[in-house]
């Protein structure tokens, strides 16, 4: 007899309570039933079979004609297809094959939608400040006026096509990891959010300002001392455009402090937020034409310095179709090659550094109804943006918006930017914008007036382009929108109630900075000022000027360059300012007060080269001191209720040299009046007193300080390199730092056929399961590059790699469907 | 009711079976194979087989995820599991013995639980 029994009711449902446990996220513990299981689970993120099988067919692709796929042993994809759409549609499939969680996150980031995968309000209250500052909505108009481009919007479609072709296969199982550890699945990729990518560089490049401080530095220390700490131009420099430098044009001279400006006006009473952009995202970027070189064809470098993350901000790749060949970087979930080479011509960029972001202080009603402008009261627009919360019901933002932009801080979201509450944003990358297609056409230009043409569409962030022909012509733009402003504008909070300063014109683009075919045989941008101070349109920005002397002088010694010499440069890790500094700091020292163990480490230091080599053991030292003596000079302006903006470190070089019983010599707190010899004395001691320190608790090396961490987006310790002892410096042209440096370094030699050598801080993989998620890093770090292979045929592509993916058009059958 | 050694035999085969089968049905969730074990459970009672229900259980499921896992592990990157085991701060090794342990615990309740689903009395 059988009887059913309820005693099992028990059991399965605590069967059912462990698989809900299993499937979900429990704090910070992933769900980990679903991650171990063998048949979907992690460990199928283990393999590398796409990448390393000898042929992989790809049918119903969704493509017009049969596109190859061929991989290099370092699993560069070079693409071959008979037309262009399917280029970009095999373009957007390969790039997520290999990146798709890094292309999709980013996707996020940029919108401000990480509530939607992250819970915690610090996402929350992300997503709000990325919408308040304009990002997505500026992507959706800049969108808007893409699909007017026929070929852009044929390209992008393509594009989308492609990594949708690629995600509709994918199973659970065939996740990116990141995916399974987060739990959500891929969405459908779409044209905005490869827009959306390239807003977020916009931000990232663009997004620095000090608009505030300055306010508050110009009341503080009056106009002229002002001017003196914290001048436009600098002595020392080698501006993108004539380098001989000119006098002094109307635009520039003594900044002036605007009369709307002081305290009643700003009274700014909270305190003000440390700024999140990092002004220092560089790059170096330079061409020699012919008659410097060896073979007597140019020569181009680009190392892009970015934040160093896994993965790789950018992908290698090979691109070709009927009239189009190149080769170079991509940023993943974009179309085309950003930087890079073909038969003709080669190029690069860096960061224009221009400040074109500003803030106006409006007279807001209350209620958010109305803002004052020219003395009447006209009403506030707005609009609500949903923003989606996992596991929770959607939140909705009210963002104001007034003829200078959008109003970031208000009464209902003051957290990120306290002192800037009822201030609106005015800022050119909300501009609707094409920059894709400029780097389309870059990509298919073989002479320097498609260059001039292709750059022309290039809006945001302004960028040095740098530019090499086979015909041995080079040139640098510095290209985009700069905004018309009048002399001074922009260094300081403008007034919100006087339309008068809202700008609205832009530099002309012939006007803009360029230098074609100069005397001297070659171009260099490295964020420097773009023009000395004779140029005829006022502009300002966070430029730095170090690197550029450095390439300069290294330029200026050689006549016969060649690769390795390129190469040597590129790697070089001297800091200029170092060089000139250190000389300055010896003769002023007052030797006589030292002791003896002092006087010996000073000794030794004198023989420094301003190198900052992985073993080199002075730099430390340099480092220690430089930084007492501008503590010790700038004890001052530590007083104030904002954060320290120190001047430059030129300005306190040159009022070491022209003014050393400056006020500011004199320290805080001590009943004697110091100088600047004093100052660098007692620097130098305190310095040398750490260094000992630090020597007794491990070493002094510099790799041992300038430690490199590549982190993952995410910021996921297990899928980052940690800690990775590095030589370099921000001011030498080896600019690796803690979290950012040279992202991409590459050396092109046009020519008969191009000869190029790369290198980037990453692996052509996203999948931290991969051997080719970090297989490029030893080799960055020891200052080595890869031999990039330029294919001139598919055949020699393929005599010359073993992968091969070929992906069919859609069958017949679907057609006649 | 007393285990017999040769049902228990049986019934960790069967269950090993099953689990490699459901798992490889890609397009079905992650757990979906204590439902056959389960039913298994429910059939074996009902053929009067004498099962020790959840150590069977938990060996069987505890072998097939733990011996798959490890197997891929060695024949594949082997990157995969450190980096989940640097995750949480142990071997990647002790990261397939806990996906072990997880399958076991889950095939260890379904099979109690199937088994305990029909009272079987005998009339002798």
């Amino acid at each position: 007899m059988k009887k059913i029994k309820a005693d099992f009711l028990f059991p399965l449902i605590a069967l059912a309570i462990l698989i809900f446990a299993l499937s979900t996220q429990i704090f910070n513990v992933p769900p980990l039933g679903k991650l171990l299981n063998p048949f979907t689970g992690v460990i199928q993120n283990d393999k590398e079979t796409a990448l390393s099988a000898a042929r992989i067919t790809i049918d119903d692709a969704g493509l017009s004609d049969t596109v190859q796929v061929f991989f290099d042993d370092r699993k560069v994809p070079h693409i071959y297809a008979r037309n262009t759409e399917d280029l970009y549609f095999a373009q957007g499939y390969v790039s997520a094959s290999l990146r798709l969680w890094q292309m999709d996150f980013l996707s996020y980031v940029s919108a401000g939608r990480l509530s939607e995968i992250l819970t915690g309000s610090r996402f929350l209250d992300y997503d709000r400040n990325q919408r308040r500052i304009g990002i997505p909505e500026a992507a959706r108009r800049s969108l808007a006026m893409i699909e007017q481009d026929s070929i852009t919007n044929q390209a992008l479609t393509a594009y989308t096509k492609g990594v949708n072709a690629y995600i509709s296969r994918l199973g659970y199982g065939d996740f990116p990891l990141e995916y399974k550890l987060l739990n959500y699945s891929p969405e459908p990729w779409t044209k905005l959010k490869s827009v959306l990518l390239l807003k977020q560089l916009g931000n990232t490049l663009a997004g620095y300002e000090e608009d505030m401080i300055m306010s508050e530095l110009v009341l503080v220390l009056g106009e002229e001392t002002f001017n003196n700490l914290y001048p436009d131009f600098q002595p020392h420099m080698t501006p993108v455009m004539n380098r001989a430098g000119q006098e002094l044009s109307a635009a520039f001279g003594p900044v002036k402090k605007p009369a709307y400006l002081d305290y009643s006006f700003l009274n700014a009473s909270t305190t003000i937020a440390q700024n999140q952009y990092n002004p220092h995202l560089g790059s170096n970027s330079w061409a020699v034409s012919g008659k410097r070189t060896k073979s007597g064809f140019p020569i181009l470098a680009s190392d892009p310095h970015l934040n160093l993350s896994f993965p790789c901000v950018w992908l290698e790749m090979q691109l070709s179709s009927p009239g189009m060949n190149v080769y170079g970087v991509t940023i993943p979930g974009t179309p085309a090659i950003i930087i890079g080479f073909n038969e003709h011509i080669a190029w690069g960029i860096t960061n224009g550094a221009d400040d074109v972001k500003d803030w106006y202080k409006l007279r807001v009603t209350e209620d958010y109804r109305q803002y004052e402008l020219d003395g009447k009261w006209i009403p506030l627009s707005y609009r609500v943006e949903k923003i989606g919360r996992r596991g929770g019901k959607p939140f909705y933002d009210t963002i104001y918006n007034t003829v200078q932009g959008p109003v970031v801080t208000t009464a209902g979201f003051s957290e990120k930017r306290p002192e800037l509450m009822n201030y609106a944003l005015r800022w050119t990358l909300h501009n609707p914008s094409n920059e894709f297609r400029s780097f389309l056409d870059l990509n298919r230009a073989t002479n320097y007036k498609e260059y001039a043409a292709a750059i022309r569409y290039y809006a945001c962030p302004v960028m040095n382009f740098t530019f090499a022909c086979k015909d041995n012509t080079i040139a640098v733009n510095h290209q985009g929108n700069l905004p018309l402003k009048a002399p001074g504008q922009g260094r300081f909070i403008q007034d919100g109630t006087n339309s008068t300063q809202v700008y609205t014109g832009l530099i002309p683009a012939d006007s803009l900075p360029h230098e074609l075919n100069p005397a001297d045989g070659y171009v260099i941008s490295a964020n420097q000022h773009p023009t000395g101070a004779g140029y005829r349109y006022y502009y300002n920005g966070y430029y730095a000027e170090t690197r550029a002397n450095r390439i300069k002088e290294l330029l200026d010694k050689e006549t016969s360059l060649d690769i390795p010499k390129m190469e040597k440069i590129q790697l070089d890790n001297t800091n200029s300012f170092a060089v000139e500094a250190l000389p300055v700091f010896l003769n002023n020292i007052d030797s006589r007060r030292l002791s003896k163990p002092v006087l010996q480490a000073l000794t030794a230091l004198s023989a420094w080269k301003g190198n900052y080599d992985a073993k080199e053991k002075s730099a430390r030292l340099f480092e220690l001191w430089l930084k007492n003596i501008k503590e010790y000079t700038w004890d001052e302006l530590k007083n104030y209720p904002f954060p320290l903006k120190q001047p430059a470190d030129y300005t306190l070089l040159s009022l070491i040299r022209n003014d050393p019983f400056n006020r500011f010599f004199d320290r805080v707190g001590t009943s004697e009046k110091e100088h600047a010899a004093d100052i660098i004395t007692t620097a130098f001691e305190a310095a040398f007193f750490t260094y000992e320190d630090e020597k007794k608790n491990g070493s002094v090396e510099w790799s041992q300080e300038n430690k490199v961490n590549i982190m993952h987006m995410m910021e996921i310790s297990a899928f980052s390199i940690m800690n990775l002892p590095s030589a370099g410096h921000p001011q030498a042209i080896n600019a690796t730092s803690r979290s950012w440096g040279p992202s991409w370094r590459m050396i092109v030699e046009l020519g008969d056929r191009p000869r190029a050598y790369g290198v980037y801080p990453g692996g052509q993989s996203g999948n931290a399961g991969s051997r080719y998620y970090d297989s490029f890093v030893t080799t960055w770090n020891q200052g080595k590059y890869y031999p990039l292979q330029f294919f001139l045929s598919a055949a020699e592509a393929e005599k010359h790699t073993y992968t091969r993916w070929v992906m069919n058009q859609v069958s017949a059958r679907k057609i006649t469907l | 009711m007393k285990a017999k050694k040769t049902d228990n035999a049986k019934a960790a085969a069967i269950v090993v079976v099953l689990t490699i089968l459901t798992g490889m049905i890609n397009y079905l969730p992650w757990w979906s194979f204590v439902v056959p074990v389960l039913i298994f459970g429910i059939t074996a009672t009902s053929l009067q087989w004498k099962i020790s229900g959840f150590p069977i259980g938990f060996l069987s499921g505890f072998i097939v995820w733990f011996s798959i896992n490890l197997y891929l592990h060695m024949i594949s990157n082997g990157l995969v599991f450190n980096r989940m085991g640097r995750l949480f701060s142990i071997p990647g090794i002790l990261v397939i013995l806990v996906s072990g342990i997880i399958a076991g615990l889950l095939n260890g309740v379904a099979l109690y639980t199937g088994v305990r689903v029909i009272k079987i009395n005998i009339i002798k």
